[in-house]
């Protein structure tokens, strides 16, 4: 088989075609190209904007979880482990037995459940009655005690009948973990 | 079959003789007669025609392409020479070489455009231990100079060769030995390559112009005294040429006219032959030869072999630089566009990272976000207890430093009965001072202290025998931020200014003080 001897016109002209059927291809996909590329380089930059916020917030839940420890150490006390239906029992009991461990001696103990708000399981009230820097202990005791409790009333008033006592009316009320979902502007 | 190949190099070749400038582009070819001055340049009128001579031929056959020329020079003031090759890498060959030129020419290398071949090894095999020669050829610097300052701005490459060694690339490879001559209008170049040698190359005083009339046809009165010529022509010639075959290239009429009368002179081994050559305007032995040795070093062109004549002998193309560095072997010349590439590529690099970067990665950062939307959960119970727990810290309310204030601020022979303290920050206490003094003092203190925002006095009456004052103070301790500020302890006994033994809390009679630290 022979082919044709190109001329210099013939060559000219198939440069021009391959040239401009080349410049068409390289156009037609070239664009379609770069619009696919733009759009995943569009959805990358939006996941790095999302995970840089996940960061930032990672960032701010490590100090959290550092402050955290702490407060769980401070109080003697995983919230997650508190068990609602036998806190107030438990709770009565450590107290009891802290009362006793400092020497003081327990009048009368009442629990009520809660009143008004859901974040508050119960309240106990106590009475104790002890020289002074065993009333002071057993107060300084009840942020260790691993109960959520806070002190809502206090009260010294001598007591008649022992000389050198005091007698302590405490009123506690025992906050409730399984109803807590938002934080809540403190009062004290 | 030819192919065109897109972006191919438009080959331009060119021959400058003494008197005339020759030049071919394909099928299209051109024919100048030329002037040079006493010094034997060309003249400025001459070079201008030559540059609008290859305009012409270059618009002619040129579309984006780049525009090659070849120039074949004269071999007047040439200087071809065998030298063992260095045996050194392909890069050093031309600088060991230089180091040989200068001592075995007359002029420093600096002064010369020279190149080199590797000279072909008879039957295709060297002797052993015969080590390979090359082939120099040099000529003065200047002739290249001038020239290129004429032809540069027309060709992107431009390359200067002996048109000699490109005419030998028309003579059949099974002669080894052989002249050739090179019929010109008023003098004659003939070259004999015998084995072992460099070609020789010297010039006649003998021209075309001895045959025909002023216009260049045959002078009918050329046979009845054409012995005469010849015998001028072969007295020129050296003996030793009669030993080989002698080619006569030229005008084909001439030439064939010229071997017919050299025939019954000749008395050699074998007669002259006419170097067939195309007829048409460019078109001379040196060009033809170029053009052959051009289309052997493109591989998607076929050979062109000249009609007539059998397979012609492979001659590389000799490139006379002015610079070592240009001074290659191969004639593989760095082409400027390359940089210019690297740059591009570089650029659409540079353009396309940004979206590499996405491709590449895109699906290890969704991972990884995947894997942080996992831990969200964990988060929320970290909320949730940290919430409560800073909580009830908040909540925490301060009666042990009310109690260390209340004892700190007391004046001696102070007697407390009863504190009250509710979450809210309320504190109340009751008991009896000595005098109204006293209790103003103990208020003061209070205040002073910094712990409470306020100090109510709401009862102080004295007793039916006048000995003390019944008091009822009721207070309120400052907000958690406020407190924060305060320095409970050995600090706050100084800013009370209470020193004395006697100051104490007596809460029931004989009770010790509280201790805001516990034991």
């Amino acid at each position: 088989m022979t082919f044709p001897t190109l001329t210099d016109r013939d060559r000219r002209t198939l440069r021009f075609a391959a040239v401009g059927i080349g410049l068409y291809l390289l156009i037609f996909f070239g664009w379609r190209a770069f619009g696919i590329l733009g759009q995943k380089r569009t959805n990358y930059l939006q996941l790095r904007r999302e995970a840089e916020g996940l960061r930032l917030r990672f960032e701010l839940y490590d100090a959290r979880a550092v402050r955290l420890k702490r407060l769980m150490e401070s109080f003697q006390m995983d919230p997650a482990q508190l068990r609602p239906t036998t806190l107030v029992a438990d709770a009565t009991a450590a107290l009891q037995q802290s009362a006793q461990h400092g020497g003081l001696q327990l009048g009368s103990i009442r629990e009520t459940l809660a009143r008004g708000s859901e974040r508050e399981l119960g309240t106990i009230r106590l009475e104790a009655s002890g020289p002074v820097p065993a009333l002071m202990t057993f107060l300084h005791r009840l942020r260790g005690l691993g109960y959520p409790l806070i002190i809502d009333s206090l009260q010294f008033a001598p007591e008649p009948t022992r000389p050198g006592n005091i007698k302590l009316s405490l009123g506690l009320i025992l906050l409730n973990y399984e109803q807590w979902n938002e934080p809540e502007v403190p009062n004290a | 079959m030819k192919r065109a190949t897109l972006f191919d190099v438009n080959w331009v070749v060119a021959e400058l003789r003494p008197d005339s400038f020759h030049a071919r582009a394909g099928d299209h070819g051109v024919d100048l007669i030329v002037e040079r001055d006493a010094e034997r340049r060309l003249t400025p009128e001459s070079a201008a025609r030559i540059v609008e001579a290859l305009n012409g031929l270059i618009r002619a056959k040129s579309w984006l392409a780049r525009v090659k020329l070849v120039c074949a020079l004269d071999s007047r003031g040439l200087i071809l020479r065998p030298f063992p090759r260095p045996t050194a890498v392909p890069s050093e060959i031309a600088r060991c070489l230089q180091l040989q030129l200068e001592g075995e020419l007359p002029l420093p290398p600096e002064d010369l455009a020279w190149g080199w071949i590797p000279r072909p090894v008879p039957d295709g095999k060297s002797a052993a231990g015969e080590r390979p020669e090359v082939l120099v050829a040099a000529v003065r610097k200047d002739v290249v100079v001038q020239l290129a300052a004429v032809l540069k701005p027309i060709a992107t490459d431009l390359v200067f060769t002996p048109a000699t060694l490109a005419r030998l690339a028309l003579i059949p490879a099974e002669n080894r030995e052989f002249s050739l001559l090179d019929l010109g209008n008023i003098q004659c170049e003939l070259t004999v390559v015998e084995v072992g040698s460099a070609p020789s190359v010297r010039w006649l005083s003998w021209g075309v112009n001895r045959l025909t009339d002023s216009v260049g046809n045959i002078d009918p009165s050329v046979d009845s005294s054409g012995a005469e010529e010849v015998e001028r022509l072969l007295a020129l010639m050296p003996a030793a040429v009669r030993k080989f075959p002698l080619w006569i290239a030229g005008p084909p009429e001439v030439a064939a006219r010229l071997v017919r009368l050299l025939a019954a002179h000749w008395g050699g081994e074998s007669l002259p032959q006419v170097l067939v050559i195309p007829v048409g305007p460019g078109h001379t032995a040196a060009l033809t030869g170029l053009a052959q040795i051009l289309a052997r070093n493109r591989p998607s062109a076929a050979t062109q072999e000249t009609p007539g004549v059998g397979a012609p002998s492979a001659v590389p193309l000799m490139e006379l630089q002015s610079k070592l560095a240009e001074a290659n072997e191969g004639g593989s010349r760095r082409l400027p566009s390359r940089s210019l590439l690297a740059l591009a590529a570089l650029f659409a690099l540079v353009l396309l990272v940004p979206y590499l970067e996405a491709l590449l990665f895109q699906p290890r950062l969704a991972r990884r976000i995947a894997e942080f939307k996992k831990g969200n959960a964990q988060l929320a119970i970290i909320d949730r207890e940290f919430s409560f727990l800073r909580y009830l810290e908040q909540n925490q309310a301060p009666h042990l430093d009310a109690a260390f204030v209340i004892a700190q601020a007391a004046p001696p022979g102070a007697r407390v009965q009863s504190i009250n303290i509710n979450r809210q920050g309320e504190v109340s206490l009751s008991g009896w001072l000595r005098d109204l003094a006293q209790v103003g003092t103990f208020r003061l203190k209070l205040i002073d202290s910094g712990f409470f925002s306020t100090v109510v006095v709401e009862d102080q009456s004295p007793t039916p025998d006048r000995q003390r004052i019944n008091f009822r103070i009721n207070a309120r301790w400052k907000d958690a931020a406020e407190r924060e500020a305060l320095s409970l302890g050995p600090e706050l006994i100084n800013s009370v200014g209470t020193s004395s033994s006697t100051n104490q809390v007596l809460l029931p009679p004989g009770s010790p003080r509280p201790s805001p630290a516990g034991p």
